[in-house]
């Protein structure tokens, strides 16, 4: 492992699902304290390519490198103690205890026959306190909300206090207060641990609130955009990937962009020009457009 | 950058969670360790509970040891324990004995390996017999009686169960093979359902050609029956290599519980774990039911009444499984023994008859 190197790097990835290429000759690296978003309309393979940076699927082509070690080197465990998953949902059969559940992030930091110590039963308790999920404690995870649910996993990853944080969308079932409340949880934990996020997410305004840096993923056009988030989250790069007229809304220190109305386009097509109130920095469209 | 929210908010600087940050591992005590606290007394409960049933097989082997149609007493077996000749202890070492540890075991391997089908296929309505070992088993069993070779139904019934476990599993195989064997479970359950009910067809078809003079027998061996086992040994080393062999795995199978994609993400090399489980379920369901015929209900129900009493840390229930499932089948099988005495009625008949009722209780209760 080495410090310098960055928390996940990706070079020349290709992911294909059967015979569906979802990404070709993806490149990025994500350094700590980085904060990447990926984007992109239903079915472009945004988890699927989560699933892959995760190591959990195998990928066509390209590398794969956590802190500067390939994937292929590290065994399941290794790659449990880097790296933490948020699945895009939780399926309880068995009832646990949330308690249980949050403690079963320390399970890569235990050996074979290690019972939980502790250090580990404290790191639960802290996460579970971060998320504020004490009075849940002794619930059985079956009886929670969805909502409910979604912290409780998100404490589960706090515990796992790993140098990745891949995350499946991590506001979905959460109120708009939850949202930002979980998010700067989890995104300050990363901070504290020198850790890289990557997250799906679809809530435009969540992702010009976190991101620093996104993927834009089609799945039609197979070339995912990689960039800053103030370049690539502008209403015309929006537009052009969701197939529909973006506006800009700001209001307070945040924007967001929402379809304009009824106005969906095929596949494929140049983005119409967004109305008027688009954002005043998106310069280049607006010369296009007169 | 991820501090960009914060300073425009201006409300919450980071530094206080930086302070945060430092009780993370050193000062528990800054948090109140509310959760902690119930949970140690969770795992101190799940260790008393564990030995108390320990206490409880231990005198339910004594029981079975004891009570039958010639009854002895404790102080008679101590003595007779010195002198050998008794005829009293005999009967213990001769029939009651080999019975009862064959009870234990057959009771200890179904509701272990009722426990870990429940894992594997991650669906609470599992059972040993689910993915049709028992079958197989049977189906050999049955073939050794028609072609009058009886001395051949063990290795004919291991024969068809260890045959059955490998169709449903490389059957249930997909062929593109990808590193996630997630969300296997529905695949092999139906795998596993479908050749069952070929078993079944084939039960009926020997069923049906067999002489009438051995179909009660058979009848009996199907329902389950401890009467005639003289060998409990293989059983008691199958259950002790079992469980010596899941337990290091026990908290993997915890993290399986949540969910295989949950599993491979925390480190569980699932594919290993998965076949593992597989394997070694199937191989105690067959010593099992080699043992002592297609016992039902104990391995369905046992681990459920413990999961209810125990939690599901598999570190707690799999030996509790063990200690839990012998001690209900010896006693079953004792009451099957003793109930309408000198009749013996099939010890399967008596799991079912006590095991509904206590696990519906148990239902409710929870």
């Amino acid at each position: 492992m080495n410090a310098n190197s960055p928390v996940l790097q990706v070079n020349d990835l290709t992911v294909k699902r059967g015979e569906r290429v979802l990404c070709e000759a993806l490149s990025f690296e994500a350094q700590a304290n980085e904060c990447w978003v990926i984007i992109g309309p239903n079915g472009a393979g945004k988890s699927t390519l989560l699933l892959t940076l995760a190591g959990l699927l195998p990928f066509e082509r390209g590398n794969i490198a956590w802190q500067g070690a390939p994937l292929s080197s590290l065994n399941a465990l290794k790659r449990a103690r880097r790296r933490a998953f948020l699945a895009s949902q939780q399926s309880d059969v068995f009832s646990a205890i949330v308690f249980d559940a949050v403690l079963a992030g320390r399970h890569p930091h235990l050996t074979t026959l290690q019972w939980e110590s502790d250090i580990d039963v404290a790191a639960a308790e802290t996460a579970l306190a971060r998320l504020k999920l004490e009075p849940l404690a002794p619930r059985d995870v079956r009886t929670l909300s969805a909502g409910e649910r979604q912290r409780v996993a998100l404490a589960t990853l706090l515990a796992q206090a790993p140098s990745l944080y891949l995350l499946d969308e991590p506001a979905s079932h959460l109120d708009p207060a939850q949202q930002i409340e979980a998010l700067d949880t989890v995104l300050a934990h990363a901070h504290e641990h020198n850790a890289a996020v990557v997250m799906i997410l679809h809530e435009l305004h969540l992702a010009t609130r976190y991101a620093d840096h996104v993927i834009l993923l089609d799945g039609e056009k197979r070339r995912a955009k990689t960039g800053n988030a103030t370049e690539l989250l502008t209403a015309q790069h929006l537009s052009a990937l969701f197939g529909a007229t973006m506006v800009t809304l700001e209001g307070g220190e945040f924007k967001s962009f929402v379809p304009d109305s009824a106005s969906y386009l095929s596949p494929h097509t140049t983005p119409p020009c967004p109305p008027q109130i688009a954002a005043p920095d998106d310069a280049a469209n607006q010369d296009r457009c007169e | 950058m991820f501090t960009r929210a914060y300073y425009k908010r201006g409300t919450e600087k980071p530094d206080s969670l930086y302070n945060h940050h430092e009780t993370f591992f050193l000062l528990t005590d800054t948090v109140p360790p509310v959760a902690s606290s119930a949970f140690r007394q969770r795992r101190r409960r799940a260790w008393l509970v564990l030995s108390a049933m320990a206490a409880l097989a231990l005198a339910v082997l004594l029981l079975a040891l004891l009570t039958g149609s010639v009854q002895i007493t404790l102080p008679e077996l101590w003595a007779s324990g010195r002198g050998n000749n008794d005829p009293a202890l005999a009967i213990i070492r001769d029939l009651r004995l080999p019975r009862a540890l064959a009870a234990f075991a057959c009771g200890g391997l179904l509701a272990l390996a009722g426990a870990m089908m429940q894992l594997l296929l991650r669906n609470p309505l599992a059972d040993p017999y689910v993915l049709g070992v028992s079958g197989g088993a049977a189906v050999g069993a049955l073939l050794s009686w028609l072609i009058v070779l009886p001395w051949l139904q063990t290795p004919l019934a291991v024969l068809g169960a260890l045959l059955s476990a490998l169709l449903v599993w490389f059957g249930a195989r997909r062929r593109s093979e990808s590193s996630w064997g997630m969300e296997n479970a529905p695949r092999l359950l139906l795998t596993g359902v479908v050749v069952a009910a070929g078993w079944g067809a084939l039960i009926v078809l020997l069923l049906s050609l067999a002489p009438d003079a051995q179909l009660r027998s058979a009848l009996t061996w199907l329902m389950g029956d401890l009467s005639g086992v003289m060998m409990p040994w293989t059983a008691l080393a199958a259950l002790l290599v079992t469980l010596a062999l899941i337990w290091p795995q026990a908290r993997n199978l915890n993290q399986l519980a949540f969910g295989s994609v949950h599993a491979e993400a925390l480190g569980v090399p699932l594919k290993r774990t998965q076949a593992w489980l597989y394997g070694l379920a199937a191989l105690a369901t067959a010593a099992a039911v080699v043992t002592a015929g297609c016992l039902p209900f104990v391995g369905l129900i046992v681990p459920h009444a413990l999961r209810l009493l125990l939690g599901n840390d598999q570190r707690v229930l799999l030996p509790a499984c063990v200690l839990g499932g012998g001690a209900f089948l010896t006693l079953a099988d004792t009451a099957a023994r003793v109930l309408v005495a000198p009749q013996a009625l099939p010890t399967g008949v008596l799991t079912a008859l006590i095991g509904v009722p206590v696990f519906l209780f148990l239902l409710r209760r929870a």
